[in-house]
């Protein structure tokens, strides 16, 4: 819960206060600001940790194309799951992904495909449309059963978590550092846990086109 | 005339090499403005290009899935289609991963920097940049942009080099040369120039020498001649300046203006020509006709009539002329009536003629009349010439006129051989009856040298008598209007008159009346016989007078 929070390159990690309540499972809760102490929403956040999982969820994943723009912007996966890409535009969308984490394209089309596709490996995708410049997601593929992705608040809540140590990974789109930011915590019994973690952010042409829809120069 | 024609020439001089001068000054700023534009618009169709590139899907794929030989010639592929000089990939970190279109010197291999860490900040900043760069000793004129894979996945570099096509271009205007010098340490080096290599050198000397301007037109002297100077500013990375050198010979520039200064002075010295010939002829028909005028007019003051003014123009200076000596004619015409007036009524009644309104009328005054005549002039005539008769008489009477002139007389008038002459008018005199006695005294002795003299010469020796009477007499102009007389009427003038018939007769030369007795007794009197007139009542006594008393 400090307020101030330095502009360098080094993540500061900022403890806040801890409650210890005797209770089988905690809540944590994880606030994700960018350097310069706003609020960071659409910020992946996984929890790494030695104990036995539970089984990897098994649900399915969209990301629609509508209004010549992909959403949602940031979605969270579990290895191995699958992601479908629906084109509900009515005009055609070239999907396609160079990344290493998952490189692939669909056809050109203007039809509501149904194919999906399997992430595999853990890392961070970035897709895209090769006709509309602007239209780009964000899917990072983790290798845990505990993931979130920060809401409008920035925040990411994680319910009824086993006690234990986890360490929280976070990263978004527009990280200046190549690898996630982390943060051990202990979460007990019972009880809220919150954690605040900063992310320097590149600026924003790096990660987020602006859209250019309208009657441009292009 | 010449100070307002040498300092008009000079005003006009110095306002035409002003005007020159600024007006090269400015065609050196355009000429700055459109080389920036140049290389601007150059920039801009980079990055359009580039754009493009970035967003060749087959590119993309190229990049992601490719070796790094595929990749260069994918790379080499679209620079030709741009047709830049240089086009690199570096990753995000801003390293070396293509190089295409310049060997890749050391420091060029893939994974080494890019050396210019202020391009890639400013690069990173804002998403796109441009500049100049010094690479392996070339200058080029590049951009930086994302290869966007759908986001930023590494950096496009991509360019011209500054050589001399690049400067080529903008050589529009005749004579104006450009250079292009970067400066490290404020060491300044030439790096590509449209000068030949002599002034080339020159140049670097000079601004090494003095350092460099920018932004203001000055002179730089490169060898002998002096450059009209304007240095503008480029846009560079890596820490170093570099500078585009625009200049102008200054004389060459100047040409045409030399040529107008050098017509100017033609043009003024023809004014002055003409001016100095105006001045001849002006000084010729005025100032010389006006000086002999002025001449001739003087000479006029002084009395010489006969002075005639030569002008042989027909002009109004020659009708000027013209009149002149009309006016001198006429002047000397006056002069000579006025003169002969003189001499034939005597100065004294010439002047009183002249000064008075001329009237018939007269005043009635006191005066003394004398009358004399010759006794026996008509006899000596008989064995004469009429010539030698006029001869003596002329001498007689100019002889006695002199004496009645010593007295104070006046001739009325001569009657043949007979004066008449008027003591008292027209000018006053109050001692006129002494006057008139001692006349008629002296007149005497002057007949007596007279005859001595026409003794000698075999003329006849003459005799005269002599009348003087004083009263009161009319004297004034008497005649007609066109044709009178100043003179003395009245009884007094009768018995003058009488009296010097009675000379002869009483045996006397001089008779005097009673009344002149009286009023002159400063003389000695013998009484004589007195004689009865006609007209009077009483008879007249007479008297003749010898010597002045003591």
């Amino acid at each position: 819960m400090l307020k101030t929070m330095r502009r360098t390159k080094w993540i500061p990690i900022l403890i806040g206060f801890m409650t210890s309540l005797p209770l089988q499972a905690g809540d944590l809760v994880v606030q994700v600001v960018d350097d310069g102490g706003q609020v960071l929403p659409d910020a992946a956040v996984y929890l790494v940790t030695d104990q036995a999982a539970e089984g990897m969820p098994s649900t399915s994943y969209e990301v629609e194309q509508k209004d010549k723009m992909f959403s949602p912007f940031v979605t969270v996966v579990p290895a191995g799951a699958n992601v479908s890409f629906p084109n509900r535009d009515g005009i055609g969308h070239h999907v396609y992904s160079f990344s290493p984490a998952k490189s692939f394209q669909l056809p050109l089309s203007e039809q509501e495909l149904t194919e999906q596709i399997v992430f595999e490996s853990p890392g961070i995708v970035t897709v895209g449309c090769n006709i509309h410049d602007w239209m780009v997601a964000y899917i990072y593929v983790v290798d845990t059963p505990y993931f979130a992705k920060t809401d409008a608040g920035g925040q990411a809540v994680f319910s009824d978590l086993p006690a234990g140590d986890y360490e929280i990974h976070v990263a978004h789109p527009g990280m200046k550092s190549v690898q996630a930011v982390t943060a051990m915590v202990a979460v007990g019994e019972s009880g809220n846990v919150n954690q605040n973690m900063a992310l320097s952010i590149k600026p924003r042409y790096f990660w987020q086109p602006e859209p250019r829809m309208h009657e441009e120069v292009y | 005339m010449l100070l307002v024609q040498l300092v008009s020439l000079y005003l006009v001089d110095a306002a035409n090499t002003r005007n020159a001068n600024a007006l090269i000054g400015e065609s050196l700023v355009t000429t700055v403005r459109s080389f920036h534009n140049s290389i601007n618009s150059r920039n801009d169709a980079l990055t359009l290009a580039g754009s493009t590139l970035s967003g060749d899907y087959a590119f993309k794929i190229a990049y992601a899935t490719s070796g790094p030989e595929t990749v260069e010639s994918a790379l080499t592929n679209q620079r030709l289609r741009i047709g830049a000089d240089l086009m690199f990939l570096l990753d995000l970190s801003g390293n070396y991963q293509i190089v295409s279109g310049i060997a890749p010197g050391p420091g060029m291999q893939a994974g080494d920097p890019f050396p210019f860490a202020d391009f890639m900040q400013a690069l990173e900043n804002n998403g796109e940049v441009s500049g100049i760069i010094h690479l392996n000793s070339r200058l080029y004129s590049v951009i930086g942009i994302p290869l966007l894979s759908p986001v930023p996945v590494a950096w496009v570099i991509l360019g011209f080099e500054v050589n001399e096509a690049f400067i080529g271009q903008l050589l529009d205007e005749s004579g104006t040369a450009i250079t292009v010098a970067y400066d490290v340490d404020e060491n300044y080096s030439i790096q590509v120039s449209s000068l030949v290599e002599e002034l080339r050198f020159q140049v670097e000397e000079a601004i090494n020498a003095s350092g460099l301007v920018t932004d203001s037109n000055y002179e730089m002297q490169v060898g002998d001649a002096p450059y009209l100077t304007y240095i503008s500013s480029l846009a560079a990375w890596g820490g170093e300046q570099v500078y585009a050198i625009l200049q102008r010979d200054r004389n060459q520039a100047l040409a045409p203006y030399f040529r107008l200064r050098v017509l100017l002075i033609v043009i003024s010295l023809l004014a002055l020509l003409v001016s100095l010939f105006g001045g001849a002829v002006i000084a010729n028909t005025v100032t010389r006709p006006v000086k002999v005028l002025v001449n001739s007019a003087r000479e006029i003051e002084r009395g010489d009539y006969h002075h005639v003014v030569n002008l042989q123009q027909e002009d109004e200076l020659g009708l000027l002329g013209q009149a002149f000596n009309n006016m001198s004619k006429g002047l000397y015409e006056r002069d000579r009536v006025q003169n002969l007036l003189g001499k034939v009524i005597s100065p004294e009644i010439a002047q009183e003629l002249i000064s008075s309104d001329v009237q018939l009328g007269g005043e009635e005054k006191e005066i003394t009349i004398l009358f004399t005549d010759l006794r026996n002039f008509t006899g000596l005539s008989e064995n004469r010439s009429p010539s030698d008769m006029l001869d003596i008489l002329n001498e007689y009477l100019t002889r006695m006129t002199a004496v009645i002139d010593r007295h104070g007389g006046v001739v009325d008038k001569y009657i043949g051989d007979a004066i008449m002459a008027l003591f008292g008018a027209p000018v006053n005199l109050p001692d006129h009856p002494s006057r008139a006695v001692a006349c008629a005294l002296e007149m005497l002795d002057e007949l007596v040298l007279c005859n001595a003299s026409f003794k000698t010469r075999g003329w006849p020796e003459l005799d005269m008598g002599i009348g003087v009477h004083s009263g009161k007499v009319v004297v004034g102009n008497m005649g007609s209007s066109d044709r009178l007389n100043y003179t003395a009427i009245g009884d007094g003038v009768n018995l003058a008159s009488r009296l010097e018939s009675a000379t002869k007769d009483c045996g006397v030369p001089i008779i005097v009346s009673e009344a002149t007795r009286n009023m002159a007794p400063d003389f000695e009197y013998q009484e004589l016989q007195a004689i009865q007139v006609r007209g009077r009542q009483q008879a007249v006594r007479m008297f003749t007078p010898s010597v002045k008393k003591a």
